[in-house]
């Protein structure tokens, strides 16, 4: 994933906000069309929301793919 | 039926979901992008309240819901704003008004849910401040890191003199968050020394930072109706997880096998939630290197999925349980 800086994304008084906020990561989202995944039980496709990798553990997206 | 508030996108409530299925418990789930219609509230002369709230696809009936499970997210009354007017700053308060008048009647709705005799969870919850949890938290008898919250450069040094490293992290539950179709935030807690200095204007906005404890590992710990479920996290040997594990390493994962609490934490953090009042949440307790326990803060809403599933806990079909036989 893409990181930017969240600097670059104010047009001006950054300042105002908690110094911390540099700490922060920008990321650039999935398009949709990547966020289908087969199921191989049914051959169908699912679709898993943009956060799906931090809600879900690493072990389900392997039992996905078995 | 079980009410249940929450979001599209939130795997663990469809986990419960399959259970409540599983156990033919019947349910409604509504998610913060379900409008609904408000049509009409009554509060009779011995208190007994009614409403009827209407979306395209359900209708919330108050008398046919015998449980509430509040996990996420909000119930989204429609509201018909006004356009701009003639008069500068009439529509903004006009709608303010709006707005209020509909929050109002949410505030009573969702209090009306908590209120059933099996409910888990509260809107209210989402506001839990992180600072007076500290405070409750070591009256519970849970160790605290040191936390200041400060606004100059100056300051920052003189910690820095002491501490060497120091933790800043929001001191709201979410911190700044923002998400439209192309980026979202991502990131919470973060080291600072001194070479970060450079970052910070000789003033600034009120900032919290705590002293930086030397972990061993790290504890998420789910809390459930006086019930406990902990898994350790062994984050600090992998520098992307070393401050925050919810940096997730997706390519090599933190090992999260399931921890025995000792007795005086368990007791401590029943005492920690019984006072504020929570019935659900997930705590954030780091085991430091010379054994002490921190508590680092509780999310009422926080993802409970990494504990349950490594650590065979099945907590989506404890959440179910809770609302057999209702």
């Amino acid at each position: 994933m893409t990181r930017r800086k969240l600097k670059s994304l104010f047009d001006s008084e950054y300042q105002k906000l908690p110094p911390n906020v540099h700490f922060l990561k920008v990321n650039k989202k999935l398009k949709d069309e990547f966020l289908y995944v087969s199921i191989a039980q049914n051959n169908s496709l699912k679709y898993y929301p943009q956060d799906f990798n931090k809600i879900i553990s690493p072990l389900i997206q392997l039992r996905n793919e078995f | 039926m079980i009410l249940i508030i929450s979001e599209n996108d939130d795997a663990s409530t469809d986990q419960v979901l399959e259970w409540l299925r599983y156990y033919k418990i019947k349910f409604l789930r509504i998610n913060n992008n379900n409008f609904f219609d408000f049509f009409h509230l009554a509060i009779d002369s011995v208190g007994k309240t009614s409403f009827k709230l209407k979306s395209k696809i359900s209708e919330i009936n108050n008398s046919k819901i015998s449980g509430y499970w509040y996990r996420r997210g909000r119930l989204s009354l429609s509201i018909d704003l006004l356009k701009e007017q003639k008069i500068k700053g009439l529509s903004v308060s006009s709608n303010s008004f709006l707005i209020n008048e509909a929050n109002s009647i949410t505030e009573l709705i969702y209090n009306e849910f908590h209120n059933k005799t099996k409910s888990i969870g509260n809107i209210n919850e989402n506001n839990t401040n992180k600072l007076v949890n500290l405070k409750i938290a070591k009256e519970s008898g849970l160790d605290i890191p040191n936390t200041w919250v400060i606004t100059s450069k100056i300051e920052l040094i003189n910690l820095l003199e002491i501490h060497k490293r120091l933790l800043t992290k929001p001191i709201t539950q979410r911190g700044l968050y923002f998400e439209n179709e192309e980026i979202n935030f991502d990131g919470q807690s973060n080291i600072v020394n001194r070479k970060h200095l450079k970052l910070f204007p000789d003033n600034f906005p009120p900032t919290l930072f705590q002293n930086y404890i030397h972990k061993a590992f790290e504890l998420r710990i789910f809390y459930f109706d006086g019930e406990l479920y902990a898994s350790a996290i062994f984050s600090q040997l992998d520098a992307m997880t070393k401050v925050d594990f919810r940096n997730y390493n997706f390519q090599k994962p933190n090992r999260t096998p399931p921890f025995k609490l000792p007795k005086f934490l368990s007791d401590s953090i029943k005492v920690f939630m019984r006072k504020i009042k929570m019935k659900s949440g997930s705590l954030d307790v780091l085991v430091s290197t010379d054994k002490k326990y921190y508590f680092l803060e509780v999310n009422p809403i926080g993802q409970f999925y990494q504990v349950s599933y490594p650590c065979n806990y099945y907590l989506e079909r404890r959440i179910a349980q809770y609302f057999q036989n209702d």
